[in-house]
């Protein structure tokens, strides 16, 4: 009886261990989709992250404020801690970490994972050159960051140790030229419409991979590892991207919401941003206006008769300094405009002519630089929609045969007018390599109304507020997000300041 | 026809008395106990008014009738009864009363047990305590009565409590388990906006309870207490046991009160500037960065048509408070109960409508409740069941940034008269002319946005009980509750006319709906087996076992619309642009198996052992079991000493207990998983921009969620061991009650932000250990006790001790803002420290210097730090005095908070706007911040010679002035007069001359007196706008101001 009473009741229990698994297993989230095997499926959002990011609220509000393309209006405050230089939360561009890490290589990897489990070739290498040019942008805001260990989450590790700028870079080119080794004939075929950058087009992917390692060599310029030589030598015989990497404006709707161009968004979402707290900055408007360059038009809209910028980081002040009556804070500056159509870069053709143009005229071939430099501007314009071709020809921007420091700078010049509203973050990586525009050390607080007068068209100025904060310089790296330094048990001390340099920064100038 | 036997009687007893009045006489005689005659026993002649008391030496005399009844009657002696026969004298031996000892207590599962056997602490509470203080919400009604128990209640009339017991063991969730009648409620806080915008707190489950029904209410504080109720219980149980129909006659209870509530506590300001900005007067300005006041007549506002107003340029003390209204509550409930033998049921409904102190009825809550029970005993089986049921409908005004109330009020310069704006018709008073374009007239955000919120709850059960044998016992119970609820928010359209003065404002909007439609269900399966048996006249057992399934579910659905198109018309169809839609759904399920075993011996030794296995459906499915329990033991010594007969006369109770228990939590419904959740790319930058999300151009994507799914996840166990002891001396007069708890919370679970490095930013995981250690006291003292005239103190006290004992990463942030400031969880330390970006200071030759830029101001340190302030109080103390003089009765409770720190967003506020009272300093005249120093290029520090300037004040005090951001975390230490109420019972004879059995009024307020610290200039301390758990202790953004009560009330009973 006993024995019995034994068996009915394992009998009983084991039936209630097991219905009661099946009733406990209902952990998977309905709410989102718990896996997937399609690789497609993420490639749009990868690269719409990037190119969002690249032109979003930290890299394109911070990159245009550090390359003097725009400054804080006198009556908001909104970006007034990055126009000041503050090492604040605002100069960590902790958004655009988190986005380019957790978000867009992330991605990358998991569609290089599923592609590769599928064969899916294609995938894995428009994901890789996707990484491969995140993993730069990172390195060469933030300078020593997790590399090797990062992305490992999933694994078990969560708190990647960090590496050497440079260190990365060795493993970036050894990436790029295994890529470049792809024959991508042999690659599987790309669905069009995931492929928002090149409609799956795998010879363009190609260029973009050349493109890539282009843009890789050129910003070890400065550096001991750099060998013009090759740069040549690989430049010759390679066909570059000649339609930008970007994400076109045909995809965004302007009049609903969350599906703009960030910037717009920015302005018209509703909180008004570009109208109220950016304007037009002396340093760069008066660039354009004293050189007659079409592009101001685009860039900027005005209510009066002509455009006028503001002094940088010049916000607290109560002063009238082009002594025309109005007060600075009462001025009518020039406004930020952005197209509704307008397309977020990723890659440009102008950007890779400028490059060209750049080693050939390290090389002393001036005749190809121009021929390159020529087509970089001509590619900006064409990109604003400008058909008169007069500033190449024979306005500012007609090529000078200067000493290779001159054609340097003519170069890195146009590449800072043509950069604006594209690739702001760009634009402020670039001119800690080149150090064009050069900086002037005009202490404009001293007499707002003789720097009015005399102002250094053509330069760069230290912000009005931020001069203290920096000793004079021009900040040169983001100081590291909150995020990584409080998670990561393995994470550096914050910086300094703004002013560590990336490894590759090594020209002398401000 | 019941109700008319009683009447009958009645009347026939009136009649009898006074028929038999004429043949009184005098009755004389000696009162005494054991121990010899006891002075001032109450001598009364049942039914009448005709009462004495006995001298010194016990005796008494009183003029009685024949057949009418004695009643004698003392503290801490049973009372006797005598009836008057033909003899003159009656003398009587009172026997002591064990009723402390016989004191009933309800525990885990609803179960009775006598409270001397019981090993833990447990507070309990009875319905009249509750209802007297005239709450809304029966928890507010416990505020500063149960040590042990950390109650914050909302300003506004419906919201959330935050109640927390014993100090907080887990960095989320930390609310305890509300159980009615055996039923879980569903107690999950209904919110609109978030933290920092729109925050619509529209309440919680709890609030769906009448506290007018309520019979009991237990407090289970310790593991021990709760180790049946599993790991739901984890954070302490309050245990509602609802009222119920007796055997007998029909009782019906009116309760009916109005009140009348004004604003309370509002922030101090300074009265020395007037309107403007930069030191200048400027018209335009929200600021109070203007000129000094000087009385004299000026206009102020903008010029429409030609013509501008004109008033005296001086400081108006009141305009702020004349905003106010007086807000009305109407209260009325009523109740029926009766029963037989067989079958008992209670009946009641209630109706409160309140309308708050802000103009409108855009603070309001209206709220009905429906509650029905009723048992059915055929044999051995017993049949029972509750159905309740309330419909609330809640409007509130948000609070938060951008155009709250809150802001717009604080945008008013301090010479404005706020009520002057009431008119939107007054062409002053629109949009276009209204006097700042950097804020909204707040007339207008009353009329156009709107925080709604309509809930249905019902719960309820259906429990037969079978007595298999008298020893034997099944219980099955099935019990649900059910929520379903839809918020509606509205934002009206700010537009302003081409070429108006206001034309460009950055307040400009398209308007806004949400509407959210959510449900949330919960139910049980309970089923128990009990079994008791005395073995010998010393040794008795009592056992249990049991098995619950818990299933908890909800979800919503939002459509949204965020450009409307005309206005004044919410709906979803009425936009200019698609509405959008979104969905969640949750649900998790949860078993468990326990069993108890009580063991007594003789009537001073009881044992109590349970063990419970949980299975959860959210741990991962291969480690989602997990077993705890515990083991209590009470020893009562005044019994032991009368068993051995030397218990001393004075000692009246004496009980020592032991307890260690352990319970163990799972967490929250898929942290297991990966995910990929539908492609998008943030856009930061609130308010009004949103992210970049898929579909685009026709095409959908998804990303890799940047939550990472945790398949390791463990349960938390909290273990407690906890000791106490439980006195009573000169039969009542004084007694205390004192336990020590020490709970340690290990492997706690949250959520854990994590290096984007990684690839992800969140992983839900265990993360450290977390200590509570503490004292609870409770001393109860009846100083004065005559015949007519009681004074009974009651005094709680609470010390709770926090400690994050161990942490697997560095820090974990509660709440906060997105910049890092907030209060974080470190290893070493109290949960809840204060971290904000401060003045940068450095040591100069040996000077503790401020670092400033070059304007003088100080510099922040680029993160935010320490500052060596936390969220937890040193302790809490409730005082509540008690006077009864015949059947008037006077009670007050004081509520006393000291120590711990609040950052408030007001403060902050009123410091950009200039209208704190620091922002007055050196008659805002330029100065050098003292030992301030400036850094120079080779990183050397020389001596500041730059003054801060005074145009630009504004900036220093929105930097925080001297200290940095850390400036807005005050002290909120505070002391309340909770409330005060005076009730009069009327006196029986005349209840029983209308036949009734009693008529109570009362007058009651509430939270009409607030102490609070010195530098606190600004806020009501108990205020927050961050949730209702750890998080909410982090402060208030924008809040709105909390308000005093003032009730008239009824209370009839048939």
């Amino acid at each position: 009886m006993k024995r019995q009473l034994l068996k009915i009741t394992s009998v009983f229990l084991l039936i209630f261990t097991i219905s009661c698994e099946d009733y406990l297993d209902i952990n998977e989230d309905p709410n989102v989709l718990s896996s997937t095997d399609q690789a497609k499926i993420i490639l749009p959002t990868a690269e719409v992250n990037l190119a969002n990011t690249l032109m979003g609220w930290d890299l394109g509000f911070g990159g245009g404020f550090w390359s003097e393309y725009w400054t804080q209006s006198y009556t908001a405050s909104q970006f007034k801690t990055l126009c000041e230089y503050e090492d604040g939360s605002a100069t960590s561009f902790e958004n655009a970490y988190e986005k380019l890490t957790a978000g867009v290589l992330i991605d990358t990897q998991r569609i290089k994972a599923l592609a590769l489990a599928n064969e899916e070739t294609g995938y894995v290498y428009i994901s890789e050159a996707l990484a491969i040019y995140t993993w730069q942008v990172i390195t060469d805001l933030w300078g020593e960051i997790p590399y090797t260990e990062a992305l490992k989450g999933n694994t078990g590790v969560l708190a990647p140790a960090f590496e050497k700028g440079e260190d990365i870079y060795v493993d970036l080119e050894v990436r790029v030229d295994q890529l470049l080794a792809t024959d991508i004939n042999t690659l599987s075929e790309i669905d069009a419409d995931y492929d928002f950058i090149y409609g799956g087009d795998l010879t363009k992917w190609k260029q973009f991979v050349n493109s890539l390692k282009l843009k890789i060599m050129m910003r070890q310029s400065e550096t001991e590892f750099y060998n013009n030589d090759e740069v040549i030598s690989f430049v010759s015989g390679t066909t570059f991207l000649s339609e930008s990497a970007k994400i076109s404006g045909s995809y965004w709707k302007d009049s609903e919401e969350e599906k703009r161009h960030p910037m717009r968004e920015f302005e018209e979402g509703g909180a008004s941003y570009l109208s109220t707290n950016v304007i037009g900055c002396k340093n760069f408007i008066d660039y354009l206006k004293s050189n007659g360059d079409p592009r101001l038009e685009v860039l900027f809209v005005t209510s009066e008769d002509e455009h006028e910028g503001a002094f940088f980081g010049d916000f607290d002040a109560r002063a009238d300094s082009d002594a025309d009556g109005i007060l600075d804070a009462d001025e009518s500056y020039s406004k930020a405009s952005f197209a509704p159509d307008s397309p977020l870069m990723i890659l440009s053709d102008w950007e890779i002519n400028f490059f060209i143009a750049e080693a050939h005229a390290r090389a002393g071939d001036v005749i190809k630089a121009k021929q390159h430099y020529d087509l970089g501007v001509l590619n900006s314009l064409t990109q604003h929609g400008i058909n008169d071709k007069s500033i190449i020809v024979s306005g500012y921007a007609s090529w000078v045969n200067g000493n290779v420091e001159e054609n340097i700078k003519q170069i890195a010049m146009q590449k800072w007018v043509a950069n604006a509203h594209y690739q702001h973050c760009e634009s402020f990586i670039e001119r800690n390599r080149t150090k064009y525009p050069t900086v002037d050390e005009i202490d404009i607080k001293l007499d707002r109304q003789e720097a009015s007068r005399n102002f250094p068209i053509g330069s760069l100025t230290i912000s009005v507020n931020g001069r203290d904060k920096t000793n004079g310089f021009l900040p040169s790296s983001p100081i590291y997000p909150s995020d990584i330094l409080g998670r990561n048990t393995n994470a550096p001390g914050q910086k300094r300041d703004l002013l560590e340099k990336i490894w590759w920064d090594k020209k002398t100038g401000k | 026809m019941k109700l008319k036997t009683p009447q009958i009687l009645i009347l026939l007893l009136v009649s009898t008395l006074q028929l038999s009045f004429a043949q009184s006489k005098i009755i004389m005689g000696t009162v005494t106990n054991a121990s010899g005659p006891i002075p001032g026993v109450n001598v009364a002649i049942k039914g009448t008014s005709n009462i004495t008391l006995t001298d010194f030496d016990g005796n008494y005399k009183i003029s009685a009738n024949e057949g009418d009844i004695i009643i004698y009657s003392y503290v801490g002696m049973l009372t006797a009864e005598k009836t008057v026969s033909k003899t003159h004298t009656i003398n009587v031996q009172l026997k002591e009363s064990v009723e402390s000892l016989q004191q009933v207590v309800v525990t885990a599962l609803g179960i009775s047990k006598a409270k001397k056997t019981v090993g833990y602490a447990i507070s309990e509470y009875h319905g009249e305590e509750i209802s007297e203080t005239q709450t809304i919400n029966p928890i507010n009604a416990l505020q500063g009565k149960v040590s042990g128990l950390d109650i914050s209640a909302p300003p506004t009339p419906g919201g959330t409590q935050n109640v927390i017991i014993r100090g907080a063991s887990s960095f989320d969730n930390i609310q305890p388990l509300y159980i009615v009648d055996g039923i879980p409620i569903t107690n999950i806080q209904s919110r609109g906006g978030d933290n920092l915008n729109s925050q619509a707190d529209y309440g919680s489950g709890i609030n769906g309870i009448n506290p007018d029904d309520i019979e009991k209410l237990t407090v289970l504080k310790g593991a021990a207490a709760t180790a049946l109720y599993g790991s739901r219980a984890a954070n302490g149980v309050i245990l509602i046991t609802t009222k119920s129909g007796e055997d007998g006659k029909l009782k019906v209870n009116f309760n009916s009160s109005l009140t009348i509530s004004k604003v309370g506590f509002l922030p101090k300001r300074q009265t020395q500037f007037g309107q403007g900005w930069s030191g200048d007067r400027a018209l335009d300005e929200n600021g109070n960065w203007g000129a000094e006041y000087d009385g004299v007549d000026r206009v102020w506002g903008n010029i429409v048509d030609n013509s501008q107003q004109i008033k005296p340029n001086l400081y108006l003390e009141n305009n702020l408070r004349d905003f106010y209204d007086y807000g009305q509550n109407f209260k009325n409930s009523i109740s029926l109960s009766g029963g037989s033998k067989t079958n008992t049921f209670f009946l009641s409904a209630s109706h409160n409508k309140i309308d708050g102190v802000i103009p409108t009825n855009s603070d309001s809550y209206n709220r009905y409740t429906l509650s029905t029970k009723g048992s059915h005993t055929v044999d051995k089986l017993k049949l029972s069941s509750s159905i309740n049921f309330s419909k609330e409908r809640i409007s509130v005004v948000p609070s938060g940034q951008g155009t709250s109330l809150s802001r717009s009020l604080n945008e008013i310069a301090n010479e404005l008269s706020i009520v002057d704006f009431k008119d939107l018709e007054n062409k002053f008073n629109n949009l276009d002319n209204y006097f700042t374009p950097y804020g909204v007239n707040p007339y207008f955000i009353l009329d156009q946005n709107s925080a709604i919120q309509n809930k249905h709850k019902f719960f309820g059960k259906g429990e037969a009980e079978y007595n298999v044998s008298d020893q034997l016992k099944v219980i099955y119970r099935f019990s649900g509750d059910y929520e379903s609820y839809t918020s509606n928010k509205t934002t009206g359209i700010i537009a302003y006319s081409e070429g108006s003065h206001n034309e460009g404002s950055s307040t400009e909007t398209p308007g806004e709906y949400i509407q959210t439609k959510g449900e949330r269900i919960q139910f049980s399966h309970d089923a128990m087996l009990t079994f008791s048996k005395d073995f010998t006249k010393d040794f008795s057992v009592n056992t249990l076992v049991g098995l619950n399934i818990n299933e908890r579910s909800r979800s919503s659905l939002t459509g949204s619309i965020s450009s409307i198109d005309v206005p004044n018309f919410y709906h979803l169809s009425n936009t200019l642009a698609t509405a959008t839609a979104t969905q969640t759904s949750r649900k998790r399920r949860l078993v468990g198996a326990y069993i108890s075993a009580d063991l007594g011996f003789k009537e001073y030794l009881y044992l109590n052992a349970t063990l419970r296995n949980d299975w959860s459906s959210t741990l991962p499915l291969d480690n989602n079991s997990f077993l705890y329990g515990g083991v209590n033991t009470s020893f009562i010594l005044s019994e032991f000493l009368t068993s051995i007969k030397s218990k001393p006369e004075f000692l009246t109770l004496s009980k020592f207990r032991i307890a260690y228990g352990s319970t163990g939590d799972d967490t929250d419904s898929y942290k297991v998983y990966d995910r990929y959740v539908v492609g998008s790319s943030t856009n930061p930058g609130y308010p009004d921009i949103d992210d970049l999300i898929f579909p685009l151009g026709g095409v959908n994507s998804y990303t890799v969620s940047n939550v990472l799914g945790n398949s390791n996840l463990k349960p938390q166990i909290t273990s407690e061991f906890e000791i106490g002891l439980e006195n009573s001396f000169f039969r009542n007069r004084f007694g205390f009650e004192i336990s020590y708890y020490n709970k340690l919370t290990e492997d706690l679970i949250n959520t854990l932000p994590i290096d984007p490095s990684s690839g992800y930013t969140q992983i839900t995981t265990n993360l450290g250990n977390i200590r509570n250690r503490g004292v609870e006291l409770n001393v109860n003292v009846v100083p004065v006790k005559t015949k007519d005239f009681k004074w009974v103190m009651n005094w709680a006290y609470t010390k709770n001790n926090n400690m994050i004992e161990k942490l697997n990463v560095e820090e974990v942030l509660l709440a906060g803002f997105g910049n890092g400031s907030g209060i974080y969880a470190l290893e070493g330390m109290p949960i809840g420290q204060y971290k904000f970006t401060q003045s940068e200071v450095v040591d100069v030759n040996g000077i503790e210097s401020i670092v400033v830029d070059g304007n003088g101001n100080p510099q922040q340190t680029s993160d935010p730090i320490l500052s060596g302030k936390d969220i937890n109080e040193k302790f809490r103390a409730g005082l509540t005095n008690t006077f009864t003089y015949k059947g008037v009765s006077l009670r007050g409770t004081l509520d006393l908070k000291y120590g711990g720190y609040i950052y408030s967003g007001t403060k902050d506020y009123m410091h950009w706007v200039g209208s704190s009272p620091e922002s007055v300093l050196n008659d805002r005249n330029a100065f050098i911040i003292p030992n301030s120093v400036v850094r120079n290029s080779d990183g050397s520090y020389s001596e500041n010679n730059t003054p801060v300037n005074p145009t630009a004040l504004h900036t220093f005090y929105s930097n925080g002035g001297f200290d940095g951001e850390s400036y807005s975390v005050i002290d909120k230490s505070y002391l309340k007069l909770r409330n005060v109420i005076l009730s009069y019972a009327l006196p029986e004879k005349f209840c029983d001359k209308i036949k009734v059995s009693k008529i109570a009024l009362s007058l009651t307020a509430n939270n009409f007196l607030l102490w609070k610290h010195k530098d606190n200039h600004y806020i009501d301390p108990e205020t927050t706008t961050f949730g209702n758990n750890v998080d909410a202790k982090f402060g208030e953004y924008n809040a709105n101001p909390n308000q005093e009560t003032y009730t008239f009330g009824v209370n009839i009973q048939l």
